[in-house]
């Protein structure tokens, strides 16, 4: 997954809350047009951070049972600092509410304390939209699940005292 | 447009939800946007744009931020805002309430100041009916 | 990885509004395994695609002298994902600004079905603060731009013909 936005989890409730990191390494190539006197990480991509912690953290709920989660909304986001090469963010995303299929989260990311990012997603577990002869949606399940395993090793989820 | 103070009060939280991401009870007529709303100097310009657009006005910069006053050697004096610059706030800004702040009228407290009833009446001095 | 999220301009109306296209396409990078057996285009891509839009409009307002950052999305509602072979068309409208900052409102169509709908706030960044100088490098601007073919139909309020600022 070549848009991964999240190098490794530190922690993981599955379905509440998750917490991960992600470093900007000065090789990162989209630098040299964002920008080329300012090389700083675009203030979507640490967005899509806190939006793959989110689908992550909601997946890892229900053992990868939808196999779509997809964002519906981003509000109040806000981006409160730059993150340069080799800065270092911590990205925290928690379960708000969950109703119906649509879950709501808060996240938020950090540079050295301060945050730099911070919004509220909705997002909605939904099927592919594919002929149901095809299978699209067990193949997606399997696969997502592989790339989390890929990804992320299985990963002790950690238990709210 | 003329608006009553219920009316000027609803929008002015609305404004102030949408732009700070708070809850509706967050929204107190006491409550400051920086120290109790947790707003920055980004989320100003936000909140401008949106009462602008909700009560069809416009809203100079210098009319919620008094930086030059803050800033002026005339009205500063080691910090703290002299009297002659207290006068000056007071006439710039009519409509905010500055008793606690002339209290102690340190120039770093001042962004701390506003309230949600200060900026109900700043914007009835616009619409009010 | 270039960071140019909108193909072409297809229209820039100088201090109003600007549309563009964005192609979703299978070998794109971004793509590759981001939902493994369904691949759909990142949405924050679609809002920078929209943030670009609407940071060109922005910056060519205030003639290029202004560091144009997109500072806050008020709201961004995403009814269908992007997947390859959709051809996004993004429009753009400044609903205000002041010497500091500006709004605007962004819509994405797709197959003439509205596919996104969101709200942005730039905010100017102050000399010396962040970066020292300019964001681009001289020429650099200039070059993205053309690529995007904003020159080919961007027009001032009267209709005329912008030219390509010194500045850029």
């Amino acid at each position: 997954m070549r848009y991964c936005q999240l190098d490794r989890l530190i922690s993981l409730d599955p379905g509440k809350h998750l917490v991960a990191e992600r470093t900007l390494q000065p090789e990162e190539d989209y630098l040299r047009d964002h920008f080329p006197n300012f090389p700083v990480m675009p203030g979507v991509i640490m967005l899509e951070a806190l939006h793959q912690a989110a689908t992550w953290m909601i997946r890892t709920g229900d053992d990868f049972a939808s196999p779509l989660v997809l964002l519906r909304e981003a509000r109040a986001v806000k981006f409160g600092d730059f993150l340069c090469p080799g800065d270092k963010l911590e990205i925290t995303v928690e379960l708000v509410k969950e109703e119906g299929s649509i879950s709501t989260v808060k996240a938020f990311a950090e540079k050295n304390g301060k945050t730099t990012v911070s919004a509220r997603l909705l997002l909605e577990k939904c099927s592919t939209d594919h002929p149901p002869w095809l299978g699209t949606d067990d193949i997606v399940r399997t696969q997502v699940r592989k790339k989390f395993q890929e990804l992320y090793g299985s990963f002790q989820s950690s238990q709210n005292p | 447009m003329t608006a009553t103070s219920e009316e000027v009060f609803a929008k002015v939280q609305t404004a102030l939800i949408d732009a700070l991401g708070v809850d509706d009870d967050e929204v107190k007529p006491g409550a400051t946007l920086v120290g109790d709303l947790g707003a920055e100097s980004i989320d100003f310009l936000d909140i401008v744009f949106r009462l602008e657009k909700a009560f069809g006005i416009s809203i100079p910069r210098e009319d919620l931020s008094p930086e030059d006053i803050l800033t002026n050697g005339q009205f500063v004096k080691d910090g703290l805002v002299t009297a002659e610059g207290m006068a000056k706030l007071k006439s710039r800004m009519p409509w905010a309430d500055l008793s606690k702040f002339e209290q102690k009228p340190r120039v770093q407290d001042f962004g701390n100041l506003l309230t949600v009833q200060d900026m109900c009446n700043y914007v009835m001095t616009k619409v009010g009916g | 990885m270039r960071w140019m999220w909108v193909d072409r301009f297809t229209e820039f109306v100088s201090g109003s509004h600007a549309s563009g296209l964005k192609n979703v396409a299978l070998d794109e990078e971004v793509l590759d395994e981001y939902c493994p057996g369904f691949p759909y285009l990142p949405p924050t891509l679609i809002i920078e695609g929209m943030a670009q839009l609407g940071g060109i409009l922005v910056a060519e307002m205030f003639d290029w002298d202004k560091q144009v950052v997109l500072a806050k999305v008020g709201k961004a509602e995403f009814f269908a994902p992007a997947v390859p072979g959709d051809q996004l068309h993004y429009r753009v409208e400044i609903d205000s600004a002041q010497d500091n900052g500006a709004i605007a409102r962004g819509t994405s169509h797709c197959n003439g079905v509205l596919q996104a709908n969101i709200e942005l706030m730039f905010a100017f960044l102050e000399e010396g603060r962040f970066a020292d100088g300019p964001l681009f490098k001289p020429g650099d601007l200039a070059t993205m731009l053309r690529l995007m073919k904003l020159f080919h139909v961007a027009v001032d309020a009267n209709g005329n013909r912008i030219n390509i600022s010194d500045k850029l």
